[in-house]
C-alpha cells in the first residue's frame, strides 16, 4: 500500500524503470539541454511534444486517463472506495491505458489550473471523486476532445458528464436499522454542502426510520467540507452531546464513527465497510465501491474502442447496503431485508406521496413517487428533519 | 590559538542579505534533493519537472502569473504595514471582503462591462479598507494590539461568504456544492496570452507607487520614522495616529482590491469555499521574509507562486502532496535563515574590537 499513499503514476508493463518512461528519459535529455543554454523552454516544449493520439473519435492504440481525488487514497473512507475503482480499472485495461491520479483536491482556483494542466498531459479522459462543478466546466467547455466524467456533476455537455451513487434507497435502509436501534428515534446527521446528496440522505434515513418509529426525527450539521476531520469531530460533539441515538454523515472519513463508539451510540458509514472504525456500534455502511471498478472500466474501454459517447443523464450506480457490523441484532437484519425486497419489487418507494418538506409545504400528492434520477435533482428536506432547509 | 563566536552587524548590508536569502533557498532545496535521494526517489527529475512545468511552455508561465497576482495583492498590503511595525495579518479577510463587494456589484449592476469594472474595484477598495476600519480604530486610539483584530476578522469574512455562497446569492442552477453566482465581466485580456487579464500588472504598479512614496516623498519618511520608534516620531511632531489610520486603511484596500482582481482568473469567476485559498497567510509570509521591501515583495511573491505552481504539476506525475509540502518549507526556512545569517558575522574571539565597529 505504500507506493499507493505517496504514488500517482501507473505505466503501463511495457514502459520502461520503476519510475519512469523513456519518453520522460527523452525529456529529461531535452530540458538539461536547453537549461545550459538560457532557460532551455523552447527545447523542453519540443521534447515533450509526442503521444499525439489522433481525432478523439475512432479506436486507439491506447488511452491516458487520470483521476482526480478530493482526499488522498488511504483515508479509509469515500477516495479510498474511488481509488480502489481505479486500480479495478488499471487492472482491467493493462497496457491500453497509462494513468494517474492527483489526491488532496481541494476547491481553489489552483483546481482549474490543476485541470488544464492534464489536458496538456494530453489526457484521453479525466474522472472527478467529488463535484468541482464551475472549477472544471471552463476547461471542459475549452477542450472537447478531453472526456470528463464527474462524481455527482451536473455539468452535462458533448464531453462532459456527471455519474453517482444512487443512495436514496440506502439512505431509507440504513434508516430503517437506525429506528429499531435508537431508543429515543433521533438521528444525528452531518452534511456538507446543502446539496441533493444531503437531502436524499436526510429524506431517506427520515422515511426509513419513520416507518419503524413514527416519532423518528433527523437533527443535521452542515460543515461545508467533506474532508477536515476536525470539523467533523466538532459536528459529532455537538450532536452526541444533544442526545441523538444515532449517528449518520456524509464525511470522507471516519472520525465519526470512532467518536459515536466512544459515546456508545450507534452510528453508520456513507462509504461502507468499515466496521473496524467503530467495532460495537458500527450497523452497516453504503457499499459505494459496489459499481465503480467496473463503471471506470467500462468508461476507459469505451474511449479505446472509441464507442464513448457522454449521457445526457446522469449515470447512476446500484450502490447495495454493505456488510453488517458484527453487534447488529437479528431482527434489525431482518427488518431491513424485508425492507429492502420491498423496494426491489416496486411495492414500495422512497419518496411517496402525500409527502411534506420541512417548510411546511406539499411537495408530492397522493399518489406521486420520485425515482432515482428525480431523487438526483431534489431540494428540499422532509418534515421531521431539522437544521437544513 | 583563536575561537571564533558570532557577533551582531551593527549594520546589514541589504546586498549581501539578498545574496543570502538565495544562498539559503539553494541550500535548502540541496537538502531537500539529498533527503529525496536517500529514500529512492530522483531528485533531478524532480527537479527538472518543475522546471520544465515553469519554463517549458507559455501555459507554465502563465500560471505561475496567474498564481502570482493574488499573493503579491496580499503580500503588497501586509508590507506596506510592516513598514509601520503594524502586523496585517487579516489581509485574507480583506481579501474576501474586497471580492464580496466586488462580487455584489458584478452580478447586480448592468451596464458597459469598463464601467462596472471600475465600480467593482472601487466597491473592493472600500470594503477592504473598511474591514480594517475596527482593527485600525482600535489601535490608533486604544493601542489595541491589531494582531488579534485583524486575525479574527478573517473567520468572520469566510462565514460571510459561506452565507452568500449557501445562502443569498447562491447559485441555482450550475453549481452543485455551495458556490455564488458568476461575474458576467472580466478584466480586459492581456494581449498575447490565453489566461492572463490587465489584473497582472496592478499589483507591479503598486509596489512602484509604494517603492516611490517610501523612497521620495515625506509621508513615506514619517512611516518609516513611526515605524522606527513612534514615540519619537509624535515628540518629532508627526501626527501618529492619522498615520496609523491613513496606513492600515490602505493595506485594507489594496488587499480588498486583490479580491476584485481575482474575479477575473479562470476558475474564480465565483465565490465558493476555496476562493481565498490561503492568499492572506502565503502573502504575510512574503511579506516577513521581504521585511517590507516592495522590491523583495515582488521577487519573492512570483518565486513562491513558480513554487506553488511546480508543485501542482509535480503532483500530477505522483510526488506526494506531502513531500511537495515538506519542500516548500524547507525552502521558505532556508531563505529566513539565510536573511537571519546576514545580520551575524563570524569575528575571532581574541581581537580587542573588530574593524566594523572601528568603521562606524
Amino acid at each position: 500500500m505504500n507506493k499507493n499513499q505517496t504514488g500517482g503514476l501507473h505505466l503501463p508493463p511495457s514502459a520502461s524503470g520503476p519510475g519512469y518512461s523513456r519518453r520522460d528519459a527523452l525529456r529529461l535529455g531535452a530540458i538539461g539541454v536547453g537549461g545550459l543554454a538560457i532557460g532551455g523552454s523552447l527545447l523542453a516544449a519540443c521534447g515533450s511534444d509526442d503521444s499525439s493520439t489522433g481525432a478523439s473519435g475512432g479506436a486507439k492504440e491506447s488511452i491516458k486517463a487520470h483521476w482526480v481525488y478530493i482526499g488522498p487514497p488511504d483515508d479509509q473512507g469515500w477516495t479510498q472506495r474511488h481509488h480502489e475503482g481505479y486500480l479495478a480499472a488499471v487492472a482491467a485495461m493493462g497496457d491500453k491505458m497509462v494513468s494517474g491520479y492527483t489526491p488532496n483536491i481541494g476547491f481553489d482556483a489552483g483546481t482549474t489550473q490543476l485541470f488544464q494542466q492534464l489536458v496538456d498531459d494530453k489526457n484521453d479522459i479525466i474522472f472527478m471523486n467529488t463535484e468541482y462543478s464551475g472549477l472544471m466546466s471552463e476547461v471542459a467547455d475549452a477542450n472537447l476532445q478531453v472526456k470528463w466524467a464527474e462524481t455527482n456533476g451536473h455539468h452535462f455537455t458533448e464531453n462532459c458528464f456527471g455519474y453517482y451513487l444512487a443512495h436514496e434507497t440506502t439512505a431509507y435502509l440504513l434508516g430503517v436499522a437506525a429506528a429499531h436501534l435508537a431508543d429515543n428515534g433521533r438521528i444525528g446527521y452531518i452534511g456538507a454542502f446543502p446539496t441533493a446528496t444531503a437531502y436524499n440522505d436526510v429524506n431517506g434515513m427520515l422515511l426509513g426510520a419513520r416507518s419503524v418509529n413514527p416519532e423518528a426525527t433527523v437533527e443535521t450539521v452542515m460543515v461545508s467540507t467533506f474532508y477536515d476531520p476536525q470539523a467533523a469531530a466538532q459536528a459529532s460533539d455537538a450532536l452526541l452531546n444533544n442526545g441523538v441515538d444515532f449517528l449518520f454523515g456524509v464525511m470522507d472519513e471516519p472520525t465519526f464513527l470512532n467518536l459515536a463508539e466512544e459515546a456508545g451510540v450507534w452510528t453508520g458509514y456513507w462509504n461502507g465497510d468499515f466496521p473496524e472504525q467503530a467495532p460495537n456500534m458500527y450497523t452497516a455502511g453504503f457499499d459505494i465501491g459496489h459499481g465503480l471498478g467496473p463503471f471506470y472500466t467500462q468508461q476507459c474501454q469505451a474511449v479505446l474502442n472509441g464507442s464513448w459517447v457522454a449521457p445526457s443523464v446522469a449515470t447512476l450506480l446500484d450502490t447495495p447496503l454493505g456488510d453488517w457490523g458484527p453487534k447488529v441484532p437479528q431482527d434489525v437484519k431482518d427488518a431491513v431485508a424485508a425492507a429492502d425486497a420491498a423496494l426491489k419489487s416496486g411495492d414500495l418507494h422512497v419518496y411517496e406521496g402525500p409527502l411534506m418538506d420541512n417548510k411546511g409545504n406539499q411537495v408530492l400528492a397522493a399518489g406521486e413517487t420520485i425515482d432515482s434520477l428525480g431523487a438526483y435533482e431534489i431540494n428540499w428536506a422532509v418534515e421531521g428533519v431539522s437544521g437544513l432547509e | 590559538m583563536s575561537t571564533y563566536r558570532l557577533e551582531r552587524r551593527l549594520e546589514v548590508d541589504t546586498k549581501k542579505q539578498a545574496l543570502t536569502r538565495v544562498a539559503g533557498a539553494l541550500i535548502a532545496m540541496a537538502v531537500a534533493g539529498l533527503v529525496l535521494l536517500l529514500t529512492g526517489r530522483n531528485s533531478f527529475k524532480i527537479l527538472f519537472d518543475g522546471l520544465e512545468a515553469i519554463f517549458g511552455s507559455q501555459r507554465g508561465l502563465e500560471g505561475v502569473a496567474l498564481r502570482a497576482i493574488p499573493i503579491l495583492m496580499t503580500a503588497l498590503a501586509v508590507a506596506l504595514s510592516l513598514r509601520m511595525k503594524i502586523w496585517n495579518i487579516g489581509s485574507g479577510g480583506q481579501f474576501l471582503m474586497g471580492a464580496f463587494a466586488a462580487l455584489g456589484v458584478g452580478i447586480h449592476v448592468n451596464g458597459p462591462g469598463w464601467l462596472v469594472l471600475i465600480l467593482m474595484a472601487l466597491a473592493a477598495l472600500v470594503a477592504g479598507s473598511l474591514w480594517i476600519l475596527v482593527p485600525a480604530l482600535a489601535r490608533a486610539y486604544w493601542d489595541v494590539n491589531e494582531i488579534i483584530t485583524t486575525l479574527l476578522l478573517n473567520f468572520v469574512a469566510a462565514q460571510l461568504v459561506t452565507w452568500a455562497s449557501i445562502g443569498f446569492w447562491r447559485d441555482t442552477e450550475a453549481a452543485v456544492i455551495q458556490s455564488t453566482k458568476r461575474v458576467p465581466y472580466r478584466l480586459a485580456e492581456l494581449p498575447g496570452t490565453d489566461s492572463l487579464t490587465i489584473a497582472l500588472l496592478v499589483p507591479f504598479v503598486i509596489a512602484l507607487v509604494l517603492f516611490w512614496i517610501f523612497r521620495s516623498t515625506t509621508i513615506g519618511f514619517e512611516i518609516d520614522t513611526i515605524g522606527g520608534n513612534a514615540r519619537a516620531a509624535a515628540f518629532a511632531g508627526i501626527n501618529v495616529r492619522r498615520r496609523i489610520l491613513l496606513v492600515m486603511l490602505c493595506t485594507g484596500a489594496i488587499a480588498g482590491l486583490g479580491g476584485m482582481l481575482q474575479l477575473s482568473a479562470p476558475g474564480a469567476r465565483q465565490l465558493g469555499p476555496g476562493y481565498e485559498a490561503q492568499f492572506g497567510l502565503t502573502g504575510f509570509i512574503v511579506a516577513a521574509l521581504a521585511g517590507g521591501a516592495m522590491m523583495g515583495v515582488l521577487v519573492g511573491g512570483t518565486f513562491i507562486a513558480s513554487m506553488f505552481f511546480a508543485g501542482l504539476v509535480l503532483q500530477t506525475k505522483g510526488l506526494s502532496v506531502y513531500i511537495i509540502f515538506g519542500i516548500y518549507g524547507l525552502i521558505l526556512t532556508g531563505v529566513a535563515l539565510g536573511e537571519m545569517a546576514a545580520r551575524y558575522r563570524l569575528v575571532r574571539v581574541g581581537d580587542a574590537v573588530s574593524s566594523e565597529r572601528v568603521a562606524s
